[in-house]
């Protein structure tokens, strides 16, 4: 058995038992915070070590790929950022840090699981290590009730989800007698199941399998109508554990869901794809009209969040015709824009304790870098040139017009426009309105290079692409 | 008219079915169903005896599992046991069902009380129509149910609740016992089928120790719902129920279905000689016990309980003799007897509010039917010839002078005695002499005819069923229902002579006590104290269980309290102490750490659960109900789409 | 379509079940009220107190510790069985998660979760 294949992993274990020696030893909080930040850049950088040709163990169902390998690197990436942002926040709202750190390393482990998986029993346990870990990171403010509030919620539909979704990982092994993906599609394009012999007889339980099992990942990334959780999960959540929920949570399942329907069902994709299309038309068009009566900034982002999650449905819904390339392509530029502005969102959190949008009044009086990298964030997230954002966007754009899923991109257009005014009213009040009291903001230096580390990405993506398309290529080619 | 047998125990069930689906639109015509069912059954009951003492029988099966060469079948007989039975069950039961229509009359839950009679009814129906032990005992338990709910009728008053539970507990006692009997004779048979165990028993298959215990452990189950020493304490109570009620469990239903179980399965019992001989010398106590009791017995209805126990004992002291004719042809007659007794009682308390005989009084007067049905009934309990009772105690006590043990003939005499004493003295304290309550006196009147005329029905039976077995119809009932081993003994002066003559002492010196008054009853309840005091206590058989089941399992309690307290405790402590000494141990055990991590915890729990209190609850179920429906929605698209 | 059908019965049927259940109770049940039909349902007694009460923390917390050394144990079973085919490796491995879950359990004790308070 080659251990070497779990370095990253191993590492985060002994980085989330190490934090918790120091939660003990350290007498300051910011160490804690440190030893995290380190041990995710040590697991980071193990990652340079393992290579293609690493392969498979465990019966081909824990397997090291370039796919696995972005993926990682994303994850462990925005576990690092929020991390970063959490220094000053955990201080201020008194969350304990020890406990704070170990579990958003212990759920990050989850995904780093989830994304290597080629099987669905060990996604699913990496699923519900990312998710258990996350439900007690989302209760982690315990004086605050919409934080308890936000964990049950999430605690209590996850768990239901979480049934529906094994619920179909057992109609998939029913008929197909495996769990592994490659297995599963051998077996689903002979026919030749461990139910039935004709390939048409195992349809039905096939189908029914592909629905709860879209349901269970429906609900991580919170697609509508699996959302409802979300505004007030979102919400109620620490801040930087929303950034982590958006970006890192959302991020791992769409890596396994492309994984489990692209390997595994993929003989299926004409009847899924026209499912997830659907989940793609409703998250876009109600995520981007319920944000846009928002007051609280994390509501409204919430509700961005919603949506953002349909565009990169579109391009899911396509892959099988065009690639998973667009898709990947936009988690990247999704996972930094979205971090950039949760940055500057804690930075108003831990100055203002609150969150509402007149708390962005006059920023750009008060720190006009973090007012224009906010708006440039915004650019990107509506999907303006020359950004990241615009450029994920379009790939998903042509992926659709590509396939036959035409009234998809069309769709897609009319969500980008109906977008626009919840992003603009938060440039106006930063830029026209006047500040609503004169406190002096106290700027932490990490928020500040998070910040400036996600606009040059932003606008690395968008300006310079080349170099990252051929990145992403690499990693996508590995999923067929 | 046989092959329609079936509809007996069906007819009243279906009544049952409508009157508990449809009670609400009926309202109180849910009495006509019930009679009306019954009368359909005891007429075809009627057309069925007719035709099987003709001699047709029917039985007819049905395989209802396999298991290896195992089949389990439940099916039906009619022989001439079941048909004989058929008749007294559904005569005795409908006369119940028009004598309620008057006594239950503008009772709450009068619905409800039809439907349970109409259960109760067609559950021992089943009973009896059942061709092996499995369903035998499936009809067994449903007649405990229904006795259950019954007795418990009037559920607001906790003494009847606290009857009701009582009936149920200790008949369950038994039930496990009959449970483990039939088992037994299940592995060792490997059948249900009577037919088929007697035949295994008859050919030697079953033999042994094995079908002794067996059948001693069925015999439990007969102790049991027959009321016999020491299970009988329920019978007692179960007066609570409405007086209908009691007339029905202790007259053709509950009570004789442990005798039945003992005169279905009599070869089988024959075989094991230890059984029959525990059978009889049971019967025989609990006769002489019983009878006992109730000589001292001031409520009219407990000295009709007391005296069901004592006759109860006399069937099984004639099954347990080997006089198989003699213990059915008691049931028969006892059956209606003893239904006409209860009832006629009942009209009684209807009359005058109290249960208490030294309220009564002098009743005669004022209600002349039930006064003379009720002396027709005594007579017949007592044992006074011509009367029923009289044909068959006499054959029963004919059958203990046969047997081996001679005892058991004295024991029946003394009993008789006991009977007749008893019977005459509730007779004289009721209908006879001065009122002794004015006010109970004044308010008494006949009651209406629904409730006579079953009774002057009764009375006509309990007055004539005896003669099918008299030498006047040259023993008719005995050849009708003997088995092919059955033998009939031959008749003995002697044993009739001695039988009227307890009879009549007893009624004589009842007469002397209570209606003459010559003798003093004070004075002999000073003579003989100790032995009044032990009657009226009723031996404290109640008060013995109590202690035994109550104490003592309060005080197994106790032991087991004693040993968390001491054992359990210690260990705890002594792993507690080792845990905070290795905590020092390790290292300084931050107190503050500690405490802020369980306030935390012990926060957030409080938040959540005020949060759950509040209207957060109803979102969240309708998020979860939005996620199945969508889940539901995308499996019709693949559906249509697909 | 055609080979739906077989899931669309079933569907159907279970939709039907529980509303001909209702529909069937709200048919025949009887619909008298008392006080007695209204109280809270515990094993048959009469409810004392409030119904919100408060338990204590560290039932749980001590269940907690409990279940993860008992599903330690379930894992150490076969462990033992198979030891000697599975050599040095296994055994390694054993150790490592055995220590692993001693560290949870430290953080456990220092926590505070096996005080009674």
């Amino acid at each position: 058995m080659n251990v070497g294949i779990f370095t990253p992993e191993i590492v985060m274990v002994i980085t989330l038992i190490v934090i918790l020696g120091v939660k003990y030893l350290a007498k300051n909080q910011f160490t804690v915070g440190l030893t995290a930040v380190v041990g995710l850049i040590t697991a980071g950088v193990s990652l340079a070590y393992l290579t293609d040709d690493l392969g498979m163990i465990w019966g081909h169902s824990f397997v090291v790929d370039s796919y696995s390998i972005f993926f990682k690197a994303l994850l462990i990436g925005v576990a690092v950022v929020v991390s970063v942002i959490s220094f000053k926040y955990v201080e201020e709202k008194k969350i304990k840090p020890g406990e704070f750190y170990s579990l958003l390393v212990a759920s990050t482990l989850g995904m780093l699981v989830m994304v290597s998986s080629y099987s669905l029993v060990s996604i699913y346990i990496g699923l519900e290590l990312m998710s258990i870990s996350a439900y007690i990171l989302i209760g982690m403010l315990q004086e605050d009730k919409r934080s308890t509030e936000a964990a049950l919620k999430y605690l209590l539909i996850g768990a239901l989800t979480s049934a529906l979704l094994l619920f179909g990982v057992s109609l998939l092994y029913g008929v197909t007698g495996t769990t592994n993906l490659i297995q599963i599609a051998e077996v689903v394009s002979s026919g030749q199941g461990a139910l039935t012999a004709t390939a048409a007889s195992m349809t039905p339980l096939l189908m029914m399998g592909v629905v709860f099992v879209l349901a269970g990942f429906g609900f991580k990334v919170a697609a509508v109508p699996f959302h409802m959780w979300a505004p007030d999960t979102y919400e109620g959540a620490p801040t930087s554990i929303t950034a982590f929920l958006i970006t890192g949570s959302e991020a791992a399942a769409f890596a396994a869901l492309l994984r489990v329907f692209n390997v595994g069902l993929s003989e299926l994709a004409e009847t899924w794809s026209l499912l997830i299309a659907i989940l793609a038309l409703l998250s876009m068009t109600l995520g981007n009209i319920g944000a846009l009566t928002q007051t609280n900034v994390k509501r409204m982002m919430a509700y961005s969040a919603i949506a953002q999650a349909g565009y990169v449905l579109v391009g899911v819904a396509v892959a099988t015709q065009s690639g998973i390339f667009p898709v990947l392509y936009y988690l990247l530029a999704y996972a930094f824009m979205t971090l950039g502005c949760f940055a500057v969102i804690i930075l108003l959190s831990n100055n203002f304790d609150s969150e509402e949008l007149d708390d962005f009044r006059g920023l750009s009086e008060k720190a006009p870098m973090f007012a224009a990298a906010m708006t440039l964030f915004f650019l990107s997230l509506v999907g303006i040139p020359p950004t990241g954002g615009f450029l994920g966007k379009f790939f998903i754009f042509k992926a659709a017009i590509g396939s036959n899923y035409l009234w998809l991109a069309l769709a897609m257009a009319i969500n980008s426009v109906i977008s626009l005014p919840y992003y603009y009213g938060v440039v106006k009040n930063m830029y026209l309105e006047s500040p609503t009291n004169n406190m002096k903001l106290t700027i932490p230096s990490e928020l500040k290079f998070v910040v400036g580390f996600s606009a040059i990405a932003i606008l690395g993506l968008g300006i310079i692409p080349e170099k990252f398309i051929n990145l992403i290529q690499l990693a996508a080619n590995f999923v067929f | 008219m046989v092959e329609y047998a079936w509809l007996i125990p069906v007819l009243p069930l279906f009544s049952f079915l409508i009157i508990v689906l449809f009670g609400r639109y009926l309202k109180n015509d849910s009495d006509k169903i019930g009679i009306g069912s019954l009368f359909i059954s005891f007429l075809l009951a009627i057309g069925v005896l007719l035709e099987v003492i003709n001699g047709s029988t029917i039985t007819k099966e049905f395989v209802w599992a396999t298991h290896g060469d195992i089949e389990i079948a439940f099916g039906y007989s009619v022989d001439a046991l079941t048909a004989m039975m058929f008749v007294v069950v559904t005569f005795v039961s409908l006369m119940v069902h028009v004598y309620s229509k008057g006594y239950m009359e503008g009772d709450s839950r009068y619905k409800r009380f039809y439907a349970c009679l109409s259960l109760f009814t067609a559950s021992m129906l089943g009973l009896v129509i059942a061709n092996n032990l499995l369903l035998l005992f499936i009809c067994w338990e449903l007649v405990g149910l229904c006795s259950y709910l019954l007795i418990g009728h009037w559920f607001e008053d906790i003494e009847n609740v606290l009857a009701a539970n009582k009936a149920f507990l200790t008949t369950r006692v038994g039930d496990i016992g009959m449970l483990i009997g039939v088992i037994m004779i299940f592995a060792m048979g490997k059948t249900f089928n009577f037919a088929e165990l007697t035949h295994l028993v008859e050919h030697g298959e079953i033999a042994g120790v094995g079908l002794t215990v067996a059948t001693i452990f069925l015999f439990v189950g007969a102790i049991g719902k027959s009321a016999q020493f020491p299970l009988h304490v329920w019978l007692p109570d179960a007066m609570a129920g409405p007086t209908p009620v009691s007339a029905l469990i202790h007259a053709a239903t509950m009570v004789v279905a442990g005798v039945y179980l003992v005169a279905r399965m009599f070869l089988i019992f024959a075989a094991a000689k230890t059984t029959l001989t525990v059978v009889a010398f049971i019967g025989g106590f609990t006769a002489i016990f019983a009878a006992s009791i109730a000589l001292v017995e001031e409520d009219i209805k407990g000295v009709l309980a007391y005296s069901t126990i004592s006759q109860l004992g006399y069937m099984v002291l004639a099954l347990g003799v080997g006089a198989y004719t003699a213990g059915v042809f008691h049931l028969m007659t006892h059956a209606f007897f003893k239904a006409l007794l209860f009832l006629a009682s009942g009209s009684v308390i209807h009359a005058v509010h109290t249960q208490n005989m030294h309220k009564m009084g002098g009743l005669l007067k004022k209600m002349k039917v039930t006064g003379w049905t009720w002396i027709i009934g005594s007579a017949a309990l007592a044992g006074v010839p011509p009367f029923s009772g009289f044909w068959s105690k006499d054959e029963i006590l004919l059958g203990a002078y046969h047997s081996d043990y001679k005892i058991l003939f004295w024991i029946g005499v003394i009993a008789a005695f006991f009977t007749a004493f008893y019977i005459t003295r509730a007779t004289i304290m009721t209908f006879f002499g001065e009122p002794r309550d004015d006010h109970a006196y004044e308010h008494a009147h006949e009651s209406p005819s629904v409730m006579t005329i079953p009774l002057i029905l009764l009375a006509i039976l309990a007055f004539g069923s005896g003669f099918v077995n008299s030498p006047l119809t040259d023993m008719a009932f005995g050849k009708f229902i003997a088995l092919e081993h059955g033998h009939h003994a031959s008749p003995s002066s002697f044993v009739q002579m001695t039988a009227v003559g307890a009879t009549l002492s007893g009624i004589i010196l009842g007469w002397l006590i209570y209606g003459l008054r010559i003798i003093s009853r004070k004075s002999i309840i000073k003579f003989l104290y100790p032995v009044w005091r032990l009657l009226k206590g009723k031996y404290f058989i109640d008060e013995i269980y109590n202690v035994v089941a109550i104490r003592g399992s309060l005080a197994l309690s106790k032991l087991i309290g004693a040993f968390d307290k001491y054992v359990v405790d210690g260990i705890v402590n002594l792993t507690g102490r080792l845990g905070v000494f290795i905590g020092d141990l390790i290292g300084d055990f931050d107190n503050k750490v500690v405490d802020g991590a369980v306030n935390g915890v012990r926060n957030t729990f409080y938040v959540g659960s005020r949060l759950i209190r509040n209207a957060h609850t109803g979102y969240l179920q309708s998020y979860a109900l939005t996620l199945f429906f969508s889940v539901l929605i995308g499996l019709i698209i693949i559906v249509i789409g697909g | 379509m055609y080979e739906f059908n077989g899931i669309v019965i079933f569907f159907i049927l279970g939709l039907l079940m529980p509303i001909g259940a209702l529909i069937g109770a709200y048919i025949l049940a009887p619909t008298k009220s008392s006080p007695q039909k209204y109280l809270t349902y515990e094993c048959g007694l009469d409810t004392r107190g409030e119904t919100w009460v408060q338990f204590k923390i560290c039932y749980f917390l001590y269940a907690l510790v409990f279940l993860v050394f008992d599903v330690e144990t379930i894992f150490l079973y076969p462990w033992a069985v198979t030891f000697q085919q599975l050599g040095t490796f296994a055994f390694v491995e054993m150790f490592i998660f055995i220590a692993i879950l001693i560290i949870g359990f430290v953080y456990a004790w220092k926590e505070g979760a096996l005080e009674w308070f």
